[in-house]
């Protein structure tokens, strides 16, 4: 066997046990179960495999000259990979416990060949490839979307139109990126930005952005985050969605394009982060639902990984693409508690959830770290990264980035601090005397996951040096050492910022009457920010909605104008006289051989007089 | 001579399509399959005429006489205006290729055939042994067939 | 010796199983004829593994020392015609396995069947003009017979329709074969290349008019609809699937190609019968509503695809009319098979009395959308990249009208098929179709064979072209280019 075929077992291991797993029926659970978590051992037995070896490259020829069926394992995309196995495999134990017999055998077998799909899709080492895995990914969306129940179908179609547009946009960026260089395979060498180039880099920017779900492809994840079981919240949108998508804007801006920091690409890239951001956190600062809050806050986490990419300078790269892998940590453990309170109590309102920490103290320890983490505190894996980001932004020299980056830090908390105080500390509710922690299955995911956010934030050396050597231009750069360093101006604001945000938690609580779920009203019920908020939450501001009135509109005045019309012309002009033809042609095929012989004759006359001209 | 004989092939021939009585058709087309074995002894080809009057002529006319006397006598229906125009375009097309083969003088450039003449048996076993296979399955084919038609048409009760 | 045995073995199991009948009446001839087409199918596909990629290969036979004059000759035509052959005849031997026992007893059938391949075989492994005459002959009874096992008034009537016009195409082929010998004095095909330019020109038109009836081009076409409608479906599939390409495209091929040389008069009749076959099939099938007429037109059109690419004469048209060739093959005889299926379980196949099957026939209702997408040119089944590749070879040629109805005539067929799918799976089932069950296993394995087939050929349809069709490709390139110097090849 080739040492290159092992690039196939990531795709084919997962995708093949998830297709076993969707033949086989429920009364066999502990079976699938099994056949489950083994593929999720051997994938990342191989991904550690593929890991450790050197670059491994396997490329064949696929249609006749031009397109190339290439797979390669480099640098990021190794990486990468091993965590989507990592993820795929606690997602997996997770779900055995949480979920119902009804839904799981469907949810085992999409969750599999979203792994194998999504491996595809960072082996890949040509665009069509990268493509096909891509489009592959939006098809299991939309599935897993489905399987949330009956009302969950507006929000699966309103996700696959939302991700499918955004692949069409990489789809068209690609097709002028083979305009322009003339083949599909990734290039050694990035492009400069120049002309058509720019169209193709703004198309495949915002293709990747989307996906992982920065502004303004992203209102369909909080829906999802309603009608969705909680378990795909903690696989896509936290976690696979910003591996593949930041690690593809990573490859556009360091192998596919050449980003210079200060540039217009790389301004440009930087607001869309600061807004994202910004925007984000603002409405999860007010969400009741702690599904709804923590799906917003995982849009605003993109925002810091956009910033960090988009500043071009080694120290921003590396540091988004830590807060990226610490994001998926992060959330997914703060998704993986949310479902494992949702799972005991059945409610996920703030409102009506209280004191749960004696009850589940396990959960609630995970669900402390984890927003402890995603706040920035000290020494969490989350403030590493948000330093670094910070550090970078400011190195272009605009300020206005960081400044969007504070404030985030700001509302973050404060959000998390409500939402934490909501559910876990407070007043006891009497419903919940008898709520019991979970079982093995559901806690060891949520603590392996608390465990790295430590281990990440305290010995932060072994990511952060992984990443570098991934990083060309980062290769000379040390970043750990100074990575826990408290004194120095930046970090001094963000523990400003951060003792604000508290002060600011403590400042609602108080004024609405030691309600922690009413701790954001302050900034809820500010003057001109309500009447902005009223609005979002009717989805003014919501592209898709919007697009979709609008086309309900277009509609009516085409169905009268042109469809009645061209209907009228169809039916007059084709049909009347397609059938007037076809009856000719039919009458002369009446079965009277005479006939037939006397045509054949008289084609041969025809071809014998059209041969003699020449 | 030749033009009589070419003339009775064509007109039997004709006559064995147009008949409407099955045995007198059978009759017209032994006689037509006669007048192509003298044509064949005329080219100087006596093996292909001594062929083509024992098998065509003899055994498989006695053959379909046999058939045909044990199953009844049956009607054949033909369309009148459609013989019309096939008969119009069938003396048309006829004039043209006659017209064609005339003029390209392929008649003329006949190359002559070579001077020692071959045993029959040389011929067929040794330079031309593959058209006996061919020959072997045309045989099977036709075996086969009329052993399926038959089967079926005694399934059918006909 | 080796490349004798795919029209010896044939030839010889066809004529012990009327004898093995006597002792087994059903299963010997079953396995035996299926046997001794998967060993067909193996022999081929080691051929072509043992293949040098290019070149003729002549084998000439000895009994006991003198050397026999049987000579068959491969080239890569031959082995892709061959490739052809042997997955259609084994996919519809497998199908008979139940089917016929309703026609006919199955050692006759197999027997017929057999000598059919075998005569194909034969066809194209010849290498003389005569001998491929009388293969064609006797693939021409074979065919009849298989015609004539229907039952009905109907199809006696179409039986004798296509046996005349049978007959009349092989006086044809027979009249142009004598014109070449009266010239040139042999018909051994390697001789009469090299005297190309005196063949006479009557000759080529009387090749046209032969091998354009027996592939059914428009005006040629009309024994096909008669023919196919009340035969059992196992003959259009044989039929349609390689009787009108081996007999009819391929020696159309060969003649025109390697023997007289391809010349702008015989490209462009070539061309402009093509196209409007493909029209008029496609036009004529939308009236039909008894499923196996309708896909005996639609059989005439697609086989306009092929006609019309390959008189191009461009590369690339021939390697995308060779590719239809192959495919066109698999996704037709998987149609008719469904028709054949149809009827086995409701006993008829006009498509207004039925309605509804879909559920009561799962398999054969997705092996027929199988089909249909095939045959409509949709991505990933196999029609798709055989039609991509003849519109993209028109566009190379500027013929962009003709490219127009290529895709227009695709269109075409997607809506007729898709009516004839609606109607007969879809929508309520009929009162007195209630009770219909599934068709038996091996008929059903030969249907989901096939359209595994359509699926993996179209998925994989770059090894295929590499292995199987650029060679034959090739071979008539070769005859464009020794008969053309100054022809421009572009592509």
């Amino acid at each position: 066997m080739n040492r290159e075929w092992i690039l196939f077992f990531p795709i084919i291991v997962p995708a093949v046990s998830g297709i076993i797993c969707f033949c086989i029926p429920d009364s066999l659970r502990k079976l699938r179960n099994a056949i489950a978590l083994l593929s999720g051992i051997v994938l990342i037995w191989i991904a550690s495999l593929i890991y450790r070896a050197g670059d491994i490259t396997y490329i064949s020829p696929w249609f006749i000259s031009t397109i190339n069926f290439s797979l390669k394992s480099a640098a990021l995309g190794k990486f990468i990979m091993l965590w989507i196995s990592i993820f795929s495999f606690l997602i997996t134990l997770y779900v055995t416990e949480k979920m119902t017999s009804e839904r799981l055998r469907e949810f085992t077998a999409y969750l599999l060949i979203t792994t194998g799909l999504a491996c595809g899709a960072v082996l890949a080492n040509s665009f069509v490839l990268l493509l096909f895995f891509w489009e592959g990914l939006l098809v299991t969306l939309y599935l897993f979307i489905l399987l949330g129940g009956e009302h969950s179908f507006r929000t699966a179609l309103k996700a696959f139109v939302l991700v499918g547009l955004c692949d069409f946009c990489l789809i068209l960026g690609t097709a002028i990126y083979w305009k322009i260089t003339g083949s599909f395979d990734f290039p050694a060498k990035p492009l400069e930005l120049a002309g058509m180039s720019v169209l193709s880099f703004i198309l495949m920017a915002v293709g990747a952005t989307g996906k992982a779900g920065a502004l303004p492809f992203h209102t369909w994840i909080p829906d999802a985050a309603i009608d969705a079981p909680v378990s795909f919240m903690a696989l896509l949108p936290a976690a696979l969605e910003k591996l593949l998508g930041i690690y593809l804007l990573t490859r556009i801006c360091l192998d596919f394009f050449a980003i210079n920091p200060g540039s217009s690409a790389s301004i440009g890239l930087m607001s869309l982060g600061a807004i994202t951001i910004v925007v984000a956190v603002c409405m999860a600062l007010i969400q009741k639902n702690i599904k709804r809050l923590l799906s917003y806050h995982a849009i605003s986490q993109v925002g810091y990984m956009i910033v960090g990419i988009g500043t071009g300078v080694p120290a921003g790269v590396v540091g988004g693409i830590f807060h990226m892998l610490n994001h998926t940590i992060y959330k997914a453990g703060l998704f993986l508690s949310a479902g494992s309170v949702e799972h005991r109590t059945r409610i996920t309102d703030l409102k009506s959830l209280g004191g749960l920490f004696r009850h589940m103290p396990v959960t609630g320890t995970c669900f402390v770290i984890c927003a402890a983490a995603i706040s920035g505190i000290w020494p969490l894996n989350g403030y590493v990264s948000k330093e670094m980001i910070i550090h970078g932004s400011l190195e272009t020299g605009y300020k206005i980035f960081a400044i969007g980056c504070w404030v985030g830090a700001i509302l973050t908390l404060a959000s998390f601090l409500k939402a934490g105080h909501s559910i876990f500390f407070g007043e006891k509710k009497q419903e919940f005397q008898n709520i019991r922690e979970n079982n093995s299955a559901i806690v060891m995911p949520m603590m392996i996951l608390a465990f790295l956010c430590i281990f990440f934030g305290l010995f932060n050396r072994f990511p952060i040096d992984a990443i570098t050597r991934f990083v060309p231009e980062a290769s000379h750069h040390d970043f750990s050492t100074h990575a826990l360093n408290l004194f120095n101006p930046v970090s001094g604001i963000t523990v400003l910022c951060l003792i604000s945000a508290f002060l600011l938690h403590r400042y609602g609580w108080i004024k609405n009457g030691k309600k922690p779920y009413l701790a954001s009203e302050v900034v809820h019920n500010l003057p001109g920010i309500k009447i902005l908020y009223n609005l979002a939450e009717r989805r003014v501001f919501d592209a898709y909605e919007q697009g979709i009135r609008l086309i309900r509109t277009m509609a009516l005045a085409l169905y009268y104008g042109f469809d009645r019309t061209a209907d009228w012309f169809y039916e007059t002009l084709v049909v009347r006289s397609g059938i007037r033809i076809i009856d000719s042609l039919r009458s002369v095929h009446r079965g009277l051989l005479f006939n037939y012989i006397g045509w054949i004759l008289a084609g041969i006359v025809v071809i014998i007089i059209f041969a003699m001209a020449f | 001579m030749d033009i009589l004989l070419l003339s009775g092939v064509m007109l039997f021939a004709g006559l064995a399509v147009f008949l409407k009585d099955l045995l007198k058709a059978v009759i017209c087309l032994m006689v037509s399959s006669i007048f192509l074995g003298i044509i064949f002894f005329k080219l100087s080809a006596p093996y292909a005429g001594v062929f083509e009057i024992s098998v065509v002529a003899g055994l498989i006319m006695v053959l379909f006489i046999l058939t045909i006397s044990l199953t009844g006598p049956e009607d054949t229906v033909v369309e009148p205006a459609s013989m019309g125009i096939f008969a119009f375009l069938f003396v048309i097309f006829s004039c043209v290729a006659l017209f064609k083969i005339l003029n390209s003088g392929v008649i003329h450039q006949c190359l002559p055939l070579s001077s020692e003449p071959h045993g029959f048996g040389e011929v067929l076993w040794l330079s031309r042994t593959f058209d006996m296979v061919g020959q072997i399955s045309v045989i099977f084919a036709g075996v086969f067939v009329l052993l399926a038609i038959v089967k079926a048409g005694r399934k059918n009760g006909k | 010796m080796f490349l004798f045995i795919f029209i010896a073995v044939p030839v010889v199991v066809a004529g012990f199983l009327p004898i093995l009948s006597r002792i087994s009446r059903k299963f010997l001839p079953d396995v035996l004829a299926n046997l001794c087409f998967v060993v067909l199918l193996a022999a081929t596909i080691t051929t072509a593994n043992l293949w040098p990629g290019g070149g003729r290969f002549c084998h000439s036979l000895s009994w006991f020392g003198t050397s026999l004059n049987i000579s068959p000759v491969l080239d890569g035509l031959t082995l892709l015609m061959l490739f052809t052959i042997s997955i259609i005849s084994l996919a519809v031997g497998i199908f008979s396995i139940q089917y016929i026992e309703k026609y006919t007893s199955p050692a006759i059938y197999y027997s017929m069947l057999l000598v059919l391949v075998a005569s194909m075989n034969g066809i194209v492994l010849s290498s003389d003009l005569f001998t491929m005459y009388i293969f064609i002959e006797a693939a021409g009874i074979s065919s009849y017979g298989l015609v004539a096992l229907g039952k009905t008034k109907q199809a006696t009537e179409g039986a004798f329709k296509y046996l005349v016009l049978s007959a009349l195409a092989s006086s044809f082929i027979l009249l142009g074969i004598a014109g070449v010998f009266i010239k040139i004095g042999t018909t051994s095909i390697k001789e009469v290349a090299s005297f190309a330019d005196i063949i006479p020109k009557i000759s080529i038109i009387l090749f046209l008019a032969g091998f354009g009836l027996k592939c059914a081009l428009i005006p040629f076409h009309f024994w096909m609809p008669d023919a196919y409608t009340s035969a059992p479906a196992v003959l259009p599939a044989m039929s349609s699937g390689l009787f009108v390409k081996v007999a009819g495209v391929y020696a159309m091929c060969r003649v025109f190609f390697n023997v007289s040389g391809f010349n702008p008069s015989v490209s462009s009749v070539m061309v402009y019968l093509g196209v409007i076959s493909i029209l008029v099939g496609a036009l004529l099938a939308l009236g039909q509503s008894r499923l196996r007429r309708m896909l005996a037109y639609s059989s005439i059109s697609q086989v306009g695809y092929v006609i019309l690419a390959i008189g191009i004469g461009t590369p690339l048209g021939i390697i995308g009319g060779l590719l239809h060739l192959l495919y066109h093959s698999i996704f037709k005889a998987l149609l008719f098979l469904n028709s054949g299926a149809v009827e086995y379980a409701t006993g008829t196949d006009e498509s207004t009395q039925l309605g509804g099957l879909g559920a009561n026939m799962p398999f054969t209702s997705t092996t027929n959308i199988v089909g249909i997408l095939s045959a409509a040119g949709i991505p990933p089944f196999n029609g798709f990249w055989s039609k991509l590749i003849i519109v993209i070879a028109l566009v190379q040629v500027k013929m962009y009208l003709y490219a127009f109805i290529a895709v227009f005539a695709s269109v075409l067929t997607l809506w007729y098929l898709l009516l004839i799918q609606r109607r007969v799976f879809f929508g309520k089932i009929k009162e007195n179709l209630k009770g219909i069950a599934e068709i038996p296993f091996w008929m059903n394995l030969s249907m989901v064979g096939l359209a595994l087939a359509c699926l993996w050929t179209g998925l994989s349809f770059a090894p295929l072209i590499m292995k199987w069709v650029l060679p034959a490709a090739n071979v008539l390139i070769e005859g464009v280019r020794t008969s053309l110097n100054t022809f421009i090849i572009k592509g």
